[in-house]
């Protein structure tokens, strides 16, 4: 898939400040992009409606059979939740599949099919999020589904970035993904609207933009 | 000198001046003092060395997720009343030369030497902030707090196993030379450096030197 933006034409000089009205366009923009890059839908949304569940960011912090730096993400000197309430706005996507996913939670994805769809998905939030970053967001911020380690490192025998002295061997694809922080998916999708029949066959994407 | 020699708030006013002109002629393109109210401490800044995960990040013991926190960053922050920020500027063809994060991720040197050339910037805004906050000691000012910019391992233990303090919890190899980063503390220096007036482009892997202006390394020192 191409870059939503050509780079070198579109850096943007960090202004002062951001006029609101330069804000709502360019998330406009970058919601029709989304759409448009293959997202079945797609919302502007503030930082309000992300909506945190405890049960949720538990679940994940229990589930350590298949362990990541993004899953569980553990960060004893930052706060996910302020950080994330920091935001004013995001956009919230999803990408739908044919067929009912499972719940890998944070283990591996033993089917290429479905792993491909996660692909697509990190594939859409670091898009959005780079985007954003030189269209001036210097703050933007992409989570996605899943563990990172399932889609990207599934041959690998382990998450490299967690061995001192070694690194992300895919720091431009990988990011943690919502449940992780403890955002509930579910809930937030089903709030705006776009689990249409069924919820289990869809992945969602956040990128806090500003 | 002692401190209560410094206190009349015209002597402070021309320490501060002092130590601005300082940085001037060290190499800073641009400095100014700022209200320490001024600085702008963000959650969201620290997350950007995470997310996606810096070559740097559980490697250097001033980077995320190690480092300060947010809160103990703005409880020290709340401690002074004036800071002097400064940046550093940098070609274009240099901090954003071609497949550089590659070389940088990859922790090797490219043939052009661009990333010789960006650590010897690198290295001067460390050397800036340790002189301002050398000098500001010999003003009076025994209690500074200084931040470069990026990680300090790379410009001083590039050819180290790993950084000493965060491997071996022992001391720092170059306490003399190094400093924790703006950004490793939450500070969001590309809205400071627009608000002092500076151009400041996002520059990301993605890149070329003709899609930016030059590239800013900023420095700080919290003075009084």
């Amino acid at each position: 898939m191409p870059p939503l933006f050509d780079v070198p034409c579109n850096v943007k000089k960090i202004p002062p400040a951001k006029a609101g009205t330069q804000i709502a366009a360019d998330l406009q923009l970058l919601q029709k992009r989304v759409i448009e890059y293959g997202a079945a839908a797609a919302s502007v949304i503030a930082s309000s409606q992300v909506i945190f569940s405890h049960d949720v960011r538990a679940r994940a912090a229990a589930d350590v059979s298949y362990p990541s730096f993004n899953w569980p993400l553990a960060l004893p000197r930052d706060n996910m939740r302020d950080a994330i309430g920091a935001y004013q706005h995001g956009i919230f996507f999803s990408i739908m599949f044919s067929k009912p996913l499972p719940a890998c939670g944070g283990g591996p994805i033993p089917d290429e099919e479905h792993r491909r769809l996660y692909e697509r998905l990190y594939a859409l939030v670091t898009d959005i999020e780079s985007s954003s970053f030189y269209m001036g967001y210097q703050l933007a911020l992409g989570l996605a589904a899943g563990n990172c380690r399932a889609v990207f490192c599934h041959s690998e025998d382990r998450c490299w970035a967690m061995v001192k002295g070694r690194g992300c061997i895919h720091p431009y694809k990988g990011r943690p993904s919502m449940e992780t922080v403890g955002i509930d998916t579910r809930v937030m999708a089903r709030s705006l609207s776009m689990t249409g029949e069924s919820d289990n066959r869809l992945l969602a994407g956040l990128v806090m933009i500003v | 000198m002692s401190v209560s020699s410094v206190s009349t708030e015209v002597d402070i006013k021309g320490n501060l001046e002092a130590l601005r002109k300082l940085a001037l002629a060290r190499g800073a393109h641009d400095a100014v003092v700022i209200p320490a109210s001024d600085v702008i401490v963000d959650p969201r800044v620290r997350l950007k060395c995470l997310i996606p995960l810096c070559y740097m990040a559980l490697r250097c013991d001033h980077c995320p997720p190690d480092g300060y926190s947010v809160e103990e960053v703005r409880e020290m922050v709340s401690r002074y009343q004036w800071a002097v920020f400064y940046r550093v500027t940098v070609k274009s063809t240099i901090i954003a030369a071609r497949n550089l994060s590659d070389y940088v991720s990859a922790r090797i040197f490219d043939p052009k030497a661009n990333l010789l050339n960006l650590g010897g910037n690198y290295i001067l805004v460390f050397t800036i902030t340790k002189i301002l906050q050398k000098k500001a000691a010999s003003m009076g000012y025994a209690k500074t707090s200084g931040f470069a910019a990026g990680n300090c391992r790379d410009p001083f233990c590039h050819f180290q196993p790993g950084c000493r303090k965060l491997m071996t919890g022992n001391n720092c190899r170059h306490p003399e030379l190094s400093s924790p980063s703006m950004e490793s503390c939450g500070m969001d220096v590309y809205s400071m450096a627009a608000r002092a007036g500076w151009d400041i482009y996002p520059i990301g892997g993605r890149c070329e030197p003709e899609s930016v202006g030059r590239g800013n390394l900023c420095g700080l020192v919290l003075v009084t």
